[in-house]
């Protein structure tokens, strides 16, 4: 046996709570022994990791994860807890995975309704540490020590390629990983992961070990045998809907870690009063009607792209964004009577078709009323200072089915070629962590992946309610490769429509030749 | 008769299972790992790819098994297993059969493993930091079965359960095998070539310099672009004139056409047919191949007219019109155009034909070529192995009936003893070096005046429809 093998046996970590809010943090072996590495956490340390949780059982505290306070572990298999409940041991093969899901809270009053351990019964009143640990649904209170049995993680040297809006905030945080558990971890941006992966793949280049995608990039990425499958991941605690995002071929093959949604932004200084509840398409246009001749656009969206065309898709009617065999149908009632209904707009001089910037430049002029945007244009509105209003997507008729937002997922993937794939998932594990998720995405406009993080921020969160509606009802951009046919045959051939050159049948037969030509059902 | 042959193919069979167990091979393995009831199989994929299976792993186990001894949650386990070096193997050089030889030399020098879990999990190391011996495939665990599993005197990343499939870098990644077989596929005016983007990267054509574009929302991207002119290489092949079409039709089949006028446009910077972007292979999409413009004006286009996946160029004349000739005999071939300008270029044949006191020079290729398609019914040109002769020789000196038929129903007919290797008779397709007119297009049946053999009945033929063989 190697004598790093010999060392990683030797080692586990136990953590010591004291009273007095400190936490004593011993790194040592599977048995305690001279090669225990005591350290101690003391209590400022802990309140400043301490934020607003929602626990396994929906009840709300101030806390941390286990995970934030535990070293890096290779793996862990047996928790040991002392305190004012007694003794509990809680073993499990996978413990070093659910370290983000094991909580350290302040010590809260005893209700009769909490569960508590057997040893605990009668024993609230010396919670004196102030702290309890919550493992699912389970309370051990006032605890004092914990021993956390399991081998450190040697791997080091980690590169993550990041995109999208948050970087700086996201290498922000893993440079605080990497400083606090002493690894070297080289956070990229690369502005499209995809090509980039497939670029270097091609040029027989190092891969990353992590890289961030969206669910569209997985048929061309998981096909060229660039990242791995995740079915080995799993937080019960994320979206099923972000699983769902990176689902193909019958495998999960990025950790989600949060999502846009689409969603209809108004201005205030042009439209006084927010969209009713349950609102449909016939009261958007009408609360826009009176804007015409005003300003520049009533309502304006990029209506030449396909990304936009789909919820209207679904909110006429279409099931689903990909037909069961994959394929992709354009040439059907819902997508004609979803382009008759943007045409009929269109007519009336209420909707400008316009590409984002343009959209954009209008919206914060005063010379949009309505706008169709991404939610991740909520802090850039907020900082441009603009008076605006978010809501949900309309129905698409009155009583009718919801014009459906697109939930545009983000994810980790893991490299197949990685040689870091324990430190990768560690990262990934503190990246969707409920703390962390809740910092991130709160500041960012984003909805969390963590389902308990988008919870948390239900009464902070302004946007909370547009936001949880519109993830309720949403469709998942399809990790299919029919979409991207879709999506760019779509960009080229819906310009015919909506400059009049040729009608909607005529297009749509048009595109569903192409799309079944190109990679539609086989 | 049956059974004297069914007899040695029933031992032969036997034969073949019982040495399944003892030698590994494609296929054979898998026939005898499917009657164990914990057979399993491992993906092998390096300079060859290769199924390891239950049989050919435990006919190894049983010579080269070794007990690797690890810490298992502060617990001692004995682990029995072969050596991954056995399986790398496999794959690491050309041979295919055992004994296998590990190639010892190339996993110094260093290479990516990847080892890859039913559940998808995969980790990898590089061989330079990883002795041979490190790592077992084990299955057996304190002397119980086990599914495959490697472990050993590594990082416990690299002990993977349930192992499916081991993967090394010696095996080019899809993207790159995708790349490497991708080819730019021109014809220009009926002319055709082929290019790999390796041919394209060595061409005197190819050029970096910046370009960019503008979406109609109005972001702009740029960047340093590599690639080759696109007018200078059109016109290896032919004169480009304002008014010819050059149509690009992109890998998803999507096409779109330039004039030559737009491609003659490089007041700002130069047409390239662009591979690279800032030292990096373009993607398969928008690559492998875009159009762009670049230059030191650092230029910028629409993007709609930056045309992405480009897999084809095709170049039509001003007025260019297609047609086909039906050929009809032992068996029965449309040729297009293509075809039959492929054809000229191959075998061009120029010859100076006089009627009624005028002379013009023709150009095509030999008439007797066009036989090869109806005088066998199995056998015609580019339709077969090269080593089969696309003519049929015996059948043209015995003789048969040739028939030249025009659009109007016209027709000579000939004998296929004068047309044999006849380089003199053609069918033409252009005339003093341009197209033959509308009077005699497509094809025209044509003789040098001072041929050495003139088919007994030949009349010239124009507007060429159709080829008749028969009387065989």
């Amino acid at each position: 046996m190697s004598r790093r093998l010999k060392a990683a046996a030797l080692l586990s970590t136990a953590l010591a709570i004291l009273p007095a809010f400190a936490l004593d943090l011993v790194v040592g072996g599977a048995t305690p022994s001279p090669a225990d590495r005591p350290s101690t956490i003391g209590a400022p340390t802990l309140k400043v990791l301490e934020a607003p949780l929602i626990l396994p059982d929906g009840s709300a505290a101030l806390g941390l994860a286990l995970g934030e306070v535990a070293p890096l572990l290779e793996e862990a298999w047996r928790l040991e807890a002392r305190g004012a409940d007694g003794t509990r041991t809680w073993s499990d093969d996978a413990l070093a995975e659910r370290l983000y899901s094991i909580y350290l809270v302040e010590s809260a009053p005893v209700t009769p309704a909490m569960p508590v351990t057997p040893a605990g019964k009668g024993a609230a009143a010396k919670a004196a540490s102030g702290w309890d640990l919550v493992v699912g649904k389970e309370r051990f209170r006032g605890v004092e020590s914990l021993r956390l049995v399991g081998s450190p993680l040697a791997e080091d040297g980690l590169e993550v390629w990041l995109s999208w809006e948050g970087v700086p905030e996201l290498k922000a945080e893993i440079a605080r990983f990497a400083a606090a558990h002493g690894k070297h971890i080289k956070a990229v941006e690369v502005p499209n992961t995809q090509s980039k992966l497939q670029t270097v793949a091609r040029g027989g280049g190092d891969l990353p070990d992590l890289a961030m995608i969206q669910s569209d990039y997985v048929p061309a990425l998981a096909g060229g045998k660039l990242i791995q499958s995740v079915d080995w991941f799993r937080m019960e605690e994320l979206e099923p809907k972000g699983y769902e995002a990176f689902r193909s071929e019958g495998h999960s093959w990025a950790v989600p870690f949060y999502y846009d949604t689409q969603l209809v932004f108004y201005n205030k200084a042009l439209v006084r009063s927010a969209p009713p509840a349950g609102w449909c398409l016939d009261d958007l246009a009408a609360m826009a009607r009176p804007l015409k001749g005003r300003v520049k656009a009533p309502l304006a969206w990029n209506v030449y792209s396909a990304y936009w065309l789909l919820p209207f898709m679904l909110g006429f009617g279409k099931d689903s964004v990909v037909d069961p065999d994959g394929g992709m149908t354009v040439d059907d009632g819902p997508t004609a009577a979803a382009l008759h209904a943007l045409l009929d707009l269109m007519k009336e001089g209420l909707l400008e078709p316009a590409e984002r910037d343009a959209m954009v430049a209008w919206f914060a002029s005063g010379q949009a009323g309505f706008i169709l945007a991404g939610s991740y244009s909520i802090p850039q509105f907020s900082k441009l200072g603009i008076d605006f209003g978010v809501a949900p997507y309309p129905l698409a008729t009155r009583g009718g089915k919801p014009i459906a937002p697109m939930l545009d997922f983000k994810g980790f993937a893991v490299s197949r070629r990685t040689e870091r794939p324990v430190l990768a998932r560690r990262l990934v594990q503190a990246l969707v962590s409920q703390g962390f998720q809740t910092r991130f995405t709160s500041a960012l406009g984003k909805l969390p992946a963590s389902v308990a993080a988008l919870e948390n921020s239900r009464g902070r969160n302004p946007w909370y309610p547009p936001l949880k509606r519109s993830a309720e009802v949403g469709a998942i951009v399809p990790p299919a490769d029919s979409y991207t046919v879709f999506k760019n045959i779509m960009w080229k051939l819906l310009r015919f429509i909506l400059t009049g050159q040729q009608t909607v049948e005529e297009t749509l037969a048009t595109a569903q030749r192409l799309i079944d030509e190109g990679g539609g059902p086989q | 008769m049956k059974r004297k042959v069914l007899k040695p193919l029933v031992i032969g069979l036997l034969a073949a299972v019982l040495l399944a167990g003892l030698l590994p091979g494609a296929g054979v393995d898998s026939l005898s790992a499917a009657s164990a009831p914990d057979a399993w199989t491992i993906k092998l994929s390096g300079l060859r790819t290769q199924d390891l299976g239950t049989s050919y792993y435990n006919a190894l186990l049983d010579k080269y098994g070794v007990e690797k001894k690890v810490d298992r949650k502060g617990v001692t386990v004995t682990y029995r297993g072969l050596p991954l070096r056995y399986a790398i193997a496999m794959i690491d050089g050309a041979d295919a059969k055992d004994p296998f030889t590990f190639d010892e030399a190339l996993w110094k020098a260093g290479y990516n493993v990847s080892l890859v879990a039913k559940d998808g999990y995969t980790a990898s190391f590089s061989t330079k930091d990883t002795a041979p011996d490190a790592l077992i495939i084990a299955t057996l665990e304190d002397g119980k079965p086990v599914m495959p599993m490697t472990v050993g005197d590594t990082a416990k990343s690299l002990w993977v359960r349930d192992l499916a499939a081991i993967e090394t870098s010696l095996a080019p990644l899809p993207a790159a095998a995708e790349a490497a077989a991708f080819s730019l596929d021109l014809d220009i005016n009926g002319t055709k070539a082929s290019f790999t983007l390796a041919d394209l990267q060595k061409s005197d054509l190819y050029m970096e310099a910046r370009g960019g574009y503008t979406t109609s929302a109005g972001t702009h991207y740029e960047g340093v672009y590599g690639g080759v002119k696109l007018r200078a290489l059109i016109e290896r092949y032919a004169k480009l004139a304002a008014d010819d079409s050059v149509v690009f039709t992109a890998m998803d089949g999507y096409e779109m056409t330039y004039s030559g006028a737009q491609v003659f446009d490089e007041k700002d910077g130069t047409w390239l047919l662009a591979f690279r972007l800032d030292g990096d292979y373009l993607p398969k999409d928008p690559g492998f191949i875009r159009t762009i413009k670049a230059g030191p004006a650092n230029p910028n286009i629409d993007g709609h007219l930056s045309v992405r996946m480009v897999k084809k160029i095709t170049v039509k004349q001003a007025g260019f019109k297609d047609f086909s000739l039906q050929m009809d005999g032992q068996m029965k071939w449309t040729l297009d155009r293509s075809t039959v300008e492929s054809c000229t270029s191959c075998h061009k044949v120029t010859v100076t034909f006089e009627k009624k006191d005028q002379v013009d020079t023709y150009t095509g290729f030999p008439a007797w070529l066009a036989l090869g398609y109806i005088d066998d019914p199995k056998y015609a040109p580019h339709k077969q192995d090269t080593k089969i002769a696309a003519y049929n020789l015996a059948a043209a000196q015995k003789g048969y009936k040739v028939d030249f038929v025009a659009a109007d129903g016209f027709t000579v007919s000939l004998d296929s003893r004068d047309l044999d290797h006849n380089d003199q008779v053609i069918l033409a397709m252009y005339k003093n070096g341009e197209v033959v007119p509308d009077g005699e297009f497509p094809l025209v049946l044509v003789w040098d005046r001072s041929a050495k053999k003139v088919p007994a009945g030949i009349k010239n033929v124009k507007m060429i429809a159709a080829i008749k063989a028969s009387g065989f």
